[in-house]
């Protein structure tokens, strides 16, 4: 779509989109006295509402947009993506979303720094989610970016801009409640977006899945524009993206285990009343998830089937244009726009909206968490008053808001999958080990905890930040499980060696009340 | 029950759905990558076994599963909660 096409309809349904959003929030700023109503929604949301907010959190930019994007880009190999975020999901309802329920505090660095009664976990706790989440916003904004600048005629930049103050605007003011309803209208949004997409090529045109791999597989000729040959057969089959076990091992760990550490997923679970609504409460994300995960990697492998013959299947140019040079993100907008014209590309435009907006909310009620809850008042300042709590961390979500925008600056050549991926990464070494650990083995120490927490966030970062400069051994397309492996072991090696020095005192005294609490009835 | 049995019933409990789960996730990834030749010759109705098991199957085993998980899970949790209101 050229500079100065018009959307109208996309505009008005973007228009109607933010008027509810505003209406939810102003009225949610009522009726929020405390910092708990602010962060935890007054810790009294339903099972299915918050699993609709929750599934609406994860389905971020990344599976919107990315998911059907590398599959149109990496054909099988791309699914992993999909198979691997709802995987994750387990992990969590297996090990931690009931136990830390039941313990009841706030934040990640909450858990650690009570479980281990440690100030030093805490702030590395704070730095992990800050790692954790910033890297989670950048392919939001990135996405954000692309798709709105594109498809309203905005420059990148303007359309990130534009973007970060709306969401800051409305998480500083509706805290958690209003983001938890925002979420619930969005999650239906983007789910009703995917059905479409995938229910108009599967119903109504008769593309199986089956005749979609077969068509691809048997595909003789080259890609439009770049005149490529396009070898179907690789793309159809396993190892045409991800050529070595090391890679596909190392990503589907991280995949599967970074889930269970993401600091604005963890957040969601104190808001369920209690330990049992909170394996419900997953059971409904599963569901939700998993129907969504089915049907995006079927719809990337429709666009690519589609751009394969674009001339014979009418794909306009400009669609076509958007396709060779960014399909790896546009390639879910381009099958709105092909199979249901202006109404469908709006009602997906709404949804890469909705997906954006809610997952950086939550991204942002997670830092603002960190920074607002533990470090200012339980490090600086225990004993600040409740109403001061509340500003603290209205100001807390404006600054992180805006370093949404020089994050999406920085974003703006990159894949939003592959990015999500690398923040799955560093969730995957820092935060699962030192929670799974934590909440099931007695025997930890702090030191433990503390040489896990920077394993964990020293290796990610060396491993992603310094990849050029490491040997080809240690380099992975995403070095998820690879860290996390070091950062268990961490946790063991120096847990051991403080017992072995201190005995009995290196645990801490209260572990029997801590254990009884995380495992116990409620 | 002393919270050491408590915590290792709930281990035991987490882990006897967990460990084959995730082998069996683990396993799928293995077949598909190792076996890859086998794998991509063989179908199920006519879609290609790997497309079958990564793209599709996956979902409904896990919701099967893990529904399971949670009942039993949080019938475990009233009998224990029973137990320790009874003394």
């Amino acid at each position: 779509m050229e500079a100065g096409y018009q959307v109208p309809f996309t505009a008005l349904l973007l228009i109607g989109l933010m008027l509810t959003f505003t209406v939810i929030t102003t009225w949610m700023f009522r009726i929020q006295k405390t910092s708990a109503d602010y962060y935890l929604a007054g810790r009294k949301v339903n099972s299915f509402i918050n699993a609709s907010a929750i599934s609406s959190d994860y389905l971020s930019a990344a599976s919107f947009l990315g998911v059907a994007g590398v599959a149109f880009m990496q054909g099988f190999d791309g699914i992993i993506y999909a198979f691997g975020f709802f995987v994750g999901y387990v992990a969590l309802l297996l090990f931690l979303a009931s136990p830390l329920r039941k313990f009841g505090k706030y934040t990640v660095p909450d858990f650690v720094s009570d479980r281990f009664h440690s100030k030093r976990a805490r702030v590395l706790g704070v730095i992990g989610v800050l790692f954790v989440s910033l890297f989670y916003m950048a392919p939001q904004m990135l996405g954000a970016g692309k798709v709105m600048g594109l498809l309203l005629g905005m420059e990148y930049r303007t359309a990130i801009v534009v973007i970060a103050l709306i969401i800051t605007a409305y998480v500083s003011v509706g805290g958690m409640k209003g983001t938890t309803i925002n979420q619930l209208v969005q999650f239906w949004v983007m789910f009703g977006s995917m059905f479409l997409l995938a229910f108009i090529p599967f119903v109504i045109k008769g593309y199986t899945y089956t005749d979609i791999i077969q068509a691809l597989q048997s595909f003789q000729g080259s890609e439009p524009q770049s005149s490529e040959v396009f070898a179907g057969g690789a793309y159809v089959q396993p190892g045409y993206w991800l050529t070595n076990l090391k890679d596909t091992l190392s990503l589907l760990l991280a995949l599967m285990f970074g889930t269970a550490g993401l600091p604005h997923i963890l957040v969601r679970f104190y808001t369920t009343p209690n330990g049992k609504a909170a394996r419900h409460t997953v059971i409904y994300v599963l569901l939700l998830i998993g129907v969504f995960y089915v049907l995006s990697p079927y719809v990337g492998h429709v666009v690519r089937f589609v751009y394969l013959q674009a001339d014979s299947m009418g794909l306009s140019p400009h669609l076509t244009d958007w396709l060779a040079i960014n399909g790896k993100n546009l390639a879910v907008p381009v099958a709105g726009s092909y199979f249901g014209g202006q109404i469908l590309l709006g009602i997906v435009v709404a949804g890469a909206f909705a997906a954006v907006l809610s997952t950086v909310a939550g991204l942002i009620i997670a830092c603002a968490g960190a920074i607002g809850h533990d470090l200012v008042v339980n490090i600086f300042n225990p004993k600040m008053p409740e109403l001061h709590r509340v500003r603290i961390a209205r100001i807390s979500s404006i600054a992180i808001g805006l370093v949404g925008i020089p994050l999406g600056f920085a974003a703006e050549n990159m894949q939003i999958a592959v990015l999500v991926g690398l923040a799955f990464a560093i969730a995957a070494s820092t935060f699962f080990p030192v929670l799974a650990m934590g909440i099931w083995w007695p025997r930890m120490t702090k030191n433990g905890a503390i040489a896990g927490l920077l394993t964990g966030i020293i290796g990610s970062f060396i491993m992603i930040l310094g990849k050029s400069y490491l040997p080809a051994a240690l380099t992975y397309k995403n070095p998820g499980g690879f860290v996390m492996i070091l950062a268990f072991a961490a946790i063991y090696i120096f847990s051991k060696w403080e017992y072995a020095k201190k005995k009995e005192k290196a645990i801490p005294e209260d572990v029997n009340e801590v254990m009884a609490v995380l495992h116990g009835p409620e | 029950m002393n919270v050491e049995d408590l915590r290792k019933k709930q281990l035991k409990f987490a882990l006897g759905f967990g460990i084959p789960y995730f082998a069996f996730i683990l396993g799928i990834y293995l077949l598909t990558y190792l076996a890859k030749d086998w794998v991509t010759a063989q179908k199920v109705g006519s879609m290609p076994l790997h497309y079958f098991l990564v793209a599709f199957v996956v979902y409904p085993i896990t919701w099967v599963v893990f529904i399971i998980y949670v009942r039993l899970a949080n019938r475990m949790e009233d009998k224990l909660k029973q137990e320790t209101s009874t003394g």
